[in-house]
């Protein structure tokens, strides 16, 4: 499976600016900050010379600040129903209400201009695991040949960040990375060696050099 | 192999757990040291030490998330713009951090290092870049001007044990060597150091090509370098 398919950045706006709506709708006159951050991690882990698991998970988390009088409070969640949106909004509302007042406290910033990133690999997102698992069939071949047993970590993760506020401010972000972790046991594990290599682009893994290292 | 000050080549991948504790104390949650609020208000081991000669000559460090190898969002917890920063120049710490509030308490130009708010802790760095000066060498280099020393591939375990000199403790694990004469001899058994990151920055004769680090602090990025240095202080050696 490639990461593509879970990973919508522009549904993941639209659901931004709709949770956005009902969080404003609760806090009436209070500022109201949102922050959704979606994840999607895959993981290939080995042991032993044997691809042993194959990890995918997504999350979305939201978190919602409200701000009034001076006081302020923080709620997250990473349930996104209608209803749990309004509660999470409620109970920030009633943080802030008991929170104490800071006498520093400044207005939600407006809308900011960005220099933009380029962090998002569709190379990465489309990687399908059996490329991924060739890389690791590659390291565990080098190890076999050399009387050494392979043990490591494959993993991509794709996030994409949203957030907006009352004062007009909107932020997005989204990124790729990720890394292959590869030790190499001897002697029953009494002697081993180590190698990482981390991306942001799985084009820019050389696993053989990982696993030559 | 008796413990003691050794010369080291130490891989770049070698420490995602250990440059951290420049930037954050462990002793106080994990607090972030060079923001603005801290060093006003005292918390940060350099409070009062802008200016200083902290590290070696040929190191610095930039927060930069505008560098290609970096990543991340080029915003901070409450939206606002990041731009780089220097921190450490050649050795001088020269900047911290800032925010909006930092900018409303202190007059302090904002950076755009926030913490999403409320937020009692302080500014945070979240994209450390640490550079020698002038031209990188590879690690097969770096291993090839070490008379007599250890190779470390990886250490494990880190923890702080000073906050206010950043000295750490650990392990290291997965091949340390003995290198004689820039050739790697032989493996040795595993060594626990207990060394000052500021000490260890002093004595640095040539680094590597910094890399993306790998972190269980996801938000914290660090592209960090290998490194040639001097007297890195083994306290014991392991029985494996």
């Amino acid at each position: 499976m490639s990461q593509k398919m879970e990973h919508q950045p522009v549904s993941l706006r639209e659901r931004a600016h709709e949770i956005f709506r009902t969080a404003k709708a609760v806090a009436g006159k209070a500022e109201a900050e949102i922050i959704l951050v979606s994840r999607v991690d895959e993981y290939l882990r080995f042991g032993n010379n044997e691809l042993a698991q194959s990890q995918y998970s997504t999350s979305r988390n939201l978190s919602v600040r409200i701000a009034s009088e001076k006081k302020q409070g923080r709620v997250t969640t990473g349930t996104l129903d209608k209803a749990s949106i309004e509660k999470t909004v409620e109970k920030a509302i009633s943080q802030a209400r008991n929170s104490p007042e800071d006498p520093d406290y400044l207005p939600m910033p407006g809308p900011q201009k960005y220099r933009s990133v380029d962090r998002y690999s569709e190379k990465t997102v489309e990687a399908p695991a059996e490329l991924k698992a060739g890389y690791i069939g590659s390291a565990m071949d080098l190890a076999k040949k050399n009387h050494l047993l392979a043990s490591g970590v494959l993993g991509t993760s794709i996030e994409h960040v949203m957030m907006l506020n009352t004062s007009g401010l909107e932020a997005s972000y989204r990124g790729t990375g990720g890394y292959f972790s590869l030790t190499m046991d001897a002697d029953n594990g009494n002697q081993t060696g180590y190698a990482l290599s981390t991306f942001g682009d799985i084009g820019e893994l050389n696993p053989d050099e990982v696993s030559q290292t | 192999m008796a413990p003691g000050k050794f010369d080291v080549v130490v891989d770049p991948y070698a420490w995602s757990e250990m440059l951290l504790y420049f930037a954050v104390s462990a002793s106080t949650g994990y607090s972030p040291d060079l923001g603005m609020r801290q060093y006003k208000e005292g918390r940060s081991y350099l409070s009062g030490r802008l200016g200083e000669k902290i590290l070696g000559d040929n190191i610095s460090i930039d927060d930069d998330v505008y560098d290609p190898n970096q990543a991340g969002p080029p915003f901070d917890g409450e939206g606002c713009m990041k731009s780089k920063v220097s921190l450490v120049e050649n050795g001088v710490f020269r900047n911290v951090v800032s925010s909006r509030i930092s900018q409303h308490r202190y007059g302090a130009a904002p950076t755009g290092h926030e913490l999403p708010l409320p937020n009692p802790l302080g500014e945070l760095p979240t994209n450390l870049v640490i550079r020698g000066r002038g031209a990188t060498k590879t690690s097969e280099e770096l291993i090839g001007e070490l008379d007599k020393g250890l190779l470390i591939t990886r250490f494990w375990y880190v923890r702080e044990t000073e906050p206010r000199t950043k000295t750490v403790t650990g392990m290291t694990r997965d091949g340390t060597f003995l290198v004689e004469n820039g050739q790697i001899k032989r493996p040795v058994k595993n060594l626990r150091f207990n060394q000052s990151l500021l000490e260890l920055f002093s004595k640095v004769d040539a680094l590597s090509e910094p890399v993306r680090n790998f972190s269980e602090f996801a938000q914290f990025r660090i592209l960090q370098p290998g490194i040639l240095a001097r007297d890195f202080n083994f306290t014991s050696v392991s029985p494996f």
